[in-house]
């Protein structure tokens, strides 16, 4: 019998994923047992109580020196794991807080959308804590898998069907590629294991063979359909704009998370053949940056809009990740790798808040026959809706990285981090697109508070608090840890 | 039995019982079963009190062999919509998968005698692989493509229904088939079918079937509900009766090979009837002790096993023919719910009963532990980057 | 060992050979009259109307798919079911954790009606 010890550790560490899949399982099998569909709200709350649950225990693990594993070397328990899944959680609690409001207005009431967003967080959290690369592979097909239904949940709809169908054609060939990468690399490094292939890239001299090459390639490829990088980001808005607003919001920030996640670990661990892919993607940080601006400035129908602006972001991340390997400049050590983790990890904190916010707004006003998701639908907003409109002003803000806002903050630490990595290149793109991009986020505050409403008012949808709450606590958070970024740090325990 | 010389000349006895033993089985199953479809319409006939096969030959008994002929000399209607390559296919997986089944069977057991004295017992099997019987179930499950084929290259809506239901009936029984062999494997503990024959060695008793032998292993009725299972998920793997909605003939025309005519036909009944020979054979092997005697006798240890082993499966055959002759057609989605609300979750129980007892009653001492696995060591290798501070 | 490779092959061999040879024989041997009538599809007497080539029933795939995942549950019990006896008591609980899980998963489709019908 195995070391019992052993194996305590092992699920001490993944507790949290624990409790999300006993809640997932408890309301898939209370739904259709217990309580039968009669009270509907008991679905969200249990999700929310599980969600917290999971979110205590993962606080409380206990910090260990950086390099604990656990289940033989293949998850690791580092803070960027877990500062990872406070993350994740925060993001499912408002995509639940959403989902509530949101599923209840267009009568898609269903307990296993909660069970998905659950089973498809514990991916997602699997994927933020992985060591290995069979794991991290594991992670992202848990995490999509529940992705791709929740963006066909709208069934009777035919937008949302096709998003759903798209998705999932893109996202398995997406899969396919980091399959075959992961294959690669392992052919080239005979492990799979990320310390391994560290210490193995780290000690072999010479230039890498092109099967490492095309191993890597073919991960970024893989790994940058999950997070949205152009090119391969053909999905993002035609799924964003099909799928249902609240699955929006969520998939916008799991998969965000978890792919950039995974990707700080992966590039982490191919440090040491640095020269080979900084180039790639540097190119592609800047080319994703440049169009996904671009292309949302035509944009009328905000999800798309939103979707666009993800991308840009996605491109923001990656001038973390270039920053990630200049681990000395000029013969000094500097810091740039930690303060590119740091800034990354601030910038999907700001991220998840700022863009689920938005979403949040049109969730809000969103009821049963309509759908909010043209511009036009937020004219005048702000004399009929003042306090989802003065919140979706701060969420455009806070995307356009105007101070003192948190996305103002999560910018100017990738900014560092980024000068100090000596990506100037990059650094000088990123200022010049985001000037670019506040044009549409401050077209959209605009309509909101210059321009009349069109149309005669529509009903008031049947509950909005949990769109409500969510809205508020984004906006308060996008607030507060722009002006005091050292209080995300108290909390999630980033920091020295 | 013992055979004194175990070295004919140049050639070693042990290592031609391989081909031995292809020969029999091949040679058994492709001509038997013309008998068992005569013992079949005799025994049907019977019950049903009319008269069965008796023109051609002795008491019928060169009906099939007339009827082999008829579809030999028959025209091939090759119809026109079809999808050609798949059609041909179709009824050629249909029968090699069930002759080749029987490469794993074993069917008797020749004792050698050593020259040293050492009395060695060789089993009559073709191959005789550590994974038997895992070789015989993946054989049984391509079985299915030939349904499912034939069903959707005829190009003819009755075909593909009936080849569509014939294939989820198939697999839907497959999972009870499964559980109830791995209850079996559990009780002799080998997947090799010839270990799995040998642990029931002794006495009616020591039969997977009965169990009731206190000295190894007593899991009395849990053996009996096993097989059980397993006799009625063979019966509807092989599509009989009362499980043979989709080939029925007031049904569906004639199911999924309403579109062959000739030996393309004559090679799916033939396939019928080989499957049948091929999970009966694995329900002597693995529940009713093979070639085992049901009682030590002197006498009956002169009969040779494989005497024993053709007795056995003639049971196993008769069940089936009395099965069809006396029950009722199963409506389709009663025969769905069976397998999959019925068989499933009991067999699963079964699985895991058998294993209780036989951990938690059985086993009195602690196994040897296996060694725990390396702990990882903490701190040694180089850290990834640490995320640091905001500012 | 790789006797055993061989006398699968021989046996594979005369397996297919015994089928193909048949069918051969038995084209040189039977007539062949082909006839228009006799090349259409058989539908109990009316022509057919269109191709058989068509969508059906969405519940032959969720019977596939409940097949699969039992399917690859009993694949792992096979190796369990050889390897429990030197493991022990610790085995048996946790395979039973894991089909129990399985079996929630059936218990969930049970009541959700996807083994419904059909």
């Amino acid at each position: 019998m195995p070391d019992k010890s052993v194996i305590i550790g092992d699920m001490q560490a993944i507790l949290p994923m624990i409790v999300l899949w006993v809640t997932a399982s408890v309301i898939a099998l209370g739904d259709v047992s217990l309580w039968k569909r009669g009270n509907k709200a008991i679905n969200p709350l249990l999700a929310i109580v599980g969600v917290l649950v999971a979110f205590k225990f993962l606080v409380n693990t206990p910090r260990v020196a950086s390099g604990a594993t656990a289940f033989a070397k293949s998850l690791a328990i580092d803070p960027l794991g877990q500062i990872s899944g406070i993350a994740l959680l925060v993001t499912a609690v408002l995509s639940i807080l959403l989902a509530w409001t949101y599923l209840k207005n267009r009568g898609l009431d269903h307990a296993e959308y909660y069970v998905l967003l659950l089973l498809s967080l514990t991916g997602a959290m699997m994927m933020a804590s992985a060591n290995d690369l069979i794991v991290l592979f594991l992670g992202l097909e848990i995490l999509s898998f529940g992705l791709y239904v929740m963006a066909g949940f709208a069934r009777t709809e035919e937008r949302s069907e096709e998003a759903s169908v798209k998705y999932f054609l893109l996202g398995a060939f997406g899969s396919a590629f980091l399959l075959y990468g992961i294959a690669l690399v392992y052919g080239a490094t005979q492990s799979t294991n990320l310390e391994q292939i560290r210490a193995t890239l780290s000690s072999s001299s010479g230039a890498p063979g092109p099967m490492l090459l095309a191993g890597i390639g073919l991960l970024i490829v893989g790994l940058g359909f999950k997070a949205a990088i152009v090119p391969f980001h053909q999905w993002t808005p035609d799924v964003y704009e099909g799928a249902p607003t609240a699955a929006t919001a969520y998939m916008a920030g799991a998969a965000k998370i978890g792919a950039f996640a995974a990707m700080l670990r992966v590039f982490g661990a191919l440090t040491p053949v640095a020269a080979s892919w900084l180039p790639a993607i540097q190119i592609l940080a800047i080319v994703t940056m440049v169009f996904g601006n671009l292309l949302a400035v035509t944009q009328t129908n905000v999800k798309r809009l939103l979707a666009y602006s993800s991308i840009a972001h996605a491109g923001y991340l990656l001038v973390a990740i270039a920053a990630l390997p200049s681990e000395t400049v000029n013969g000094i050590a500097s810091n740039a790798p930690d303060l590119a983790v740091g800034g990354a990890l601030f910038y999907l904190f700001a991220y998840v808040f700022m863009t689920l916010g938005a979403f949040g707004v049109l969730v809000y006003l969103s009821s049963k026959g309509r759908d909010v998701q043209h511009v036009n639908d937020l004219r005048g907003l702000a004399k009929r809706e003042p306090a989802a409109a003065y919140a979706m002003m701060f969420f455009m803000l806070s995307l356009g990285g105007i101070p003192p806002t948190m996305g103002f903050m999560g910018k100017w630490q990738i900014f560092y981090a980024a000068v100090t990595g000596q990506q100037i290149m990059l650094a000088i793109v990123m200022a010049l697109t985001s000037a670019m991009a506040v044009y549409y986020y401050l077209r959209v505050v605009w309509v909101m508070c210059f321009e009349e409403t069109t149309e005669a008012a529509a009903p008031e949808p049947v509950a909005r608090t949990g769109a409500m709450a969510a809205i508020m606590l984004a906006a308060a958070a996008t607030i507060v840890f722009g002006i005091a970024p050292n209080l995300l740090n108290a909390i999630t325990g980033m920091g020295p | 039995m013992v055979i004194q010389n175990y070295s004919l000349g140049p050639i070693d006895l042990a290592s031609i019982i391989p081909y031995v033993a292809m020969g029999t089985i091949l040679g058994f199953i492709l001509l038997i079963v013309p008998f068992v479809i005569w013992f079949e319409r005799v025994v049907i006939a019977l019950m049903q009190d009319r008269l069965g096969p008796n023109r051609v030959g002795p008491r019928g008994l060169l009906q099939t062999i007339a009827d082999g002929v008829k579809l030999f000399f028959k025209e091939d209607l090759e119809p026109a919509a079809v999808d050609r390559s798949l059609y041909y296919m179709a009824p050629v997986l249909a029968l090699i998968p069930a002759l080749a089944a029987g490469a794993a069977l074993p069917f008797a057991s020749i004792s050698l005698r050593m020259a040293d004295g050492s009395v060695k017992s060789l089993p009559l099997v073709a191959g005789n692989v550590n994974i038997g019987i895992l070789f015989i179930l993946a054989l049984s499950s391509l079985q299915v493509y030939g349904i499912v084929l034939a069903g959707w290259a005829s190009n003819n809506k009755y075909s593909l229904l009936g080849g569509l239901r014939s294939s989820a009936q198939m697999i839907s029984y497959e999972l009870p088939m499964s559980l109830a062999i791995l209850t079996g494997i559990l009780m002799s503990g080998s997947l090799n079918l010839v270990d799995v024959v040998n642990s029931q060695a002794g006495s009616i008793l020591d039969w997977n079937f009965f169990k009731l032998n206190p000295a190894t292993g007593f899991f009395f009725p849990l053996g009996l509900i096993a097989g059980m299972i397993y006799l009625v998920a063979m019966v509807a793997e092989t599509n009989r009766a009362p499980f043979d909605l989709p080939e029925a003939e007031s049904e569906l025309i004639a199911g999924f090979h309403t579109e062959y005519s000739s030996m393309k036909f004559a090679m799916f009944f033939m396939g019928e009837y080989a499957s049948m020979l091929v999970v009966s054979g694995i329900a002597t092997a693995l529940w009713f002790g093979g070639w085992h005697a049901p009682f030590d006798f002197v006498l009956w240890n002169w009969i040779p096993g494989g005497i024993w082993f053709l007795a056995k499966l003639t049971f196993f055959i008769g069940v089936y023919v009395w099965l069809r002759a006396t029950l009722p057609r199963l409506r389709y989605d009663a025969l769905m719910n069976i397998g999959w609300k019925r068989l499933l979750p009991l067999s699963i129980v079964v699985l895991f009963a058998v294993a209780t007892v036989d951990a938690f009653f059985f086993t009195k001492d602690t196994p040897a532990a296996i060694s725990a696995p390396a702990t990882p060591p903490s701190g040694t290798l180089t850290p990834m980057a640490a995320p640091g501070g905001g500012q | 060992m790789s006797e055993l490779y061989l006398t699968f092959a021989v046996f594979g061999a005369v397996a297919v050979g015994f089928v193909c040879v048949n069918l051969f024989i038995a084209r040189l041997a039977r007539p062949s009259a082909p006839n228009p009538d006799k090349l259409e599809t058989y539908e109990c007497g009316p022509l057919p109307v269109g191709e058989a080539w068509q969508q059906f029933n969405v519940h032959y795939y969720l019977f596939a798919l409940l097949f699969v995942v039992f399917e690859v549950e009993a694949a792992f019990l096979y190796p369990w079911a050889v390897a429990y006896k030197q493991v022990g008591r610790y085995a048996v609980v946790e395979m039973l954790i894991f089909v129990a899980i399985l079996a929630a998963g059936l218990g969930y489709a049970w009541r959700r009606k996807a083994i419904e019908w059909e």
